[in-house]
């Protein structure tokens, strides 16, 4: 009996068409990522008879709308292919083209037998859940492909046996560095997370099918949680309750390259990037005790658009300076 | 990378659009002087840049 276990994310982008119309099209660019985990849920809806009867005499499907959810650790990587606003799995002149899932295949003695498995869809909605940075821990990312059939007949995931295995990045983990918000830098949080908070128009079946075809993204809406030990930050130059506004400017997320078999890539080396948030910074909790344990606070910033810029920003491929 | 190009990624960034989309913008070769508008623009321009290269896609397109 064949059993598997998770391998990584290749994330192909599509067909450039050529400049030249009688130049071949250039190859489309792969990206294959480490994962911690993924997963495909079915999301499978039946119907059901509604006859009285204590059990059910009439079932069927109503719906099956699969989806890709994966965490993983190449967060630049992905930040970079996704981007925060989410987007369209497609053909050109989208710039992804397809996700594919690979599992490695496992002996009972362990190891792997050589025959894996991939299963791969070309057409959905993909976008971002949880950014998540622990101190002294590497992020990690979680994010959803809502997969979409092609006509509404055609399954939106297909399996491939005895996949060719990808070579998936391995120098693309980061660290958050201490974080500056609101002009206040936090040298005392213990956790950071950033809730994308993405909402989905509704995912219906195509007519006279079972797989969706159309689903599209409704909101975005970042928010940045900071969990602390200074009790003393609800002060007038710290954060009064009434909130205090954080912009791209004053608002700063490092994040510090580790370099595989080491510590960390040199910080004048442009390898690391960081994120700048704009918005409304507000306790959340602003004290919490429990027995001989150290006393907690909680932060958050709702970020939201500052002028005709997004609310969150990253910047790639930059030197750390955190 | 060259400065300009740098400089219109980060325009390009502010939008909260994916960097390989900027890529495929900047590829394509389909938009005129997109490098530069972008370099010259801030993030409402990036984002007309993104709907010329739409526009100019479905026109071609059309053309086929």
């Amino acid at each position: 009996m064949a059993k598997y276990g998770s391998h990584s994310l290749e994330i192909t982008g599509t067909t450039q068409a050529p400049v030249d119309p009688e130049s071949p099209p250039a190859s489309p660019v792969k990206t294959a990522i480490h994962v911690d985990s993924m997963a495909i849920p079915a999301n499978v809806t039946l119907t059901e008879d509604q006859s009285g009867d204590v059990f059910d005499s009439l079932i069927g499907l109503q719906s099956i709308m699969p989806n890709m959810t994966c965490t993983t650790r190449s967060v630049a990587a992905v930040l970079e292919l996704l981007g925060f606003q989410g987007g369209c799995l497609g053909a050109d002149p989208l710039p992804l083209a397809k996700f594919e899932q690979f599992f490695t295949e496992k002996t009972s003695c362990g190891g792997s037998a050589g025959s894996d498995i991939a299963f791969a869809a070309t057409r959905g909605l993909y976008y971002l859940n949880q950014l998540t940075a622990n101190r002294g821990q590497e992020a990690t990312l979680d994010f959803t492909l809502e997969t979409l059939s092609t006509d509404g007949s055609t399954a939106p995931v297909t399996m491939t046996e005895s996949a060719t295995l990808p070579s998936p990045i391995n120098t693309d983990t980061f660290v958050l560095g201490a974080p500056q918000i609101a002009g206040l830098s936090f040298p005392e949080a213990t956790a950071a997370s950033i809730g994308f908070n993405s909402s989905t128009t509704d995912k219906q079946p195509g007519w006279g099918s079972i797989y969706p075809t159309e689903v599209g993204i409704e909101k975005v809406r970042p928010d940045l949680r900071i969990d602390g030990v200074d009790l003393a930050r609800l002060k007038s130059a710290g954060v009064p309750l009434d909130s205090k506004e954080a912009t791209h400017a004053n608002t700063l997320l490092p994040f510090r390259k580790k370099k595989n078999r080491g510590a960390f890539v040199a910080d004048a080396t442009a390898e690391h990037f960081s994120l700048t948030l704009s918005g409304m910074f507000y306790f959340d909790t602003i004290a919490s005790a429990s027995g001989n344990s150290t006393a907690s606070n909680s932060l958050v910033l709702r970020a939201a658009r500052e002028g005709s810029t997004a609310p969150i920003v990253a910047s790639f491929d930059e030197v750390y300076a955190g | 990378m060259s400065e300009e190009l740098r400089s219109a990624e980060q325009a390009f960034l502010k939008t909260g659009l994916s960097l390989s989309l900027f890529r495929k913008i900047v590829d394509s070769g389909r938009v005129e002087d997109v490098v530069t508008r972008l370099a010259e623009g801030d993030a409402a321009a990036a984002e007309e840049v993104v709907e010329e290269y739409y526009e100019h896609y479905k026109a071609t397109a059309d053309d086929e």
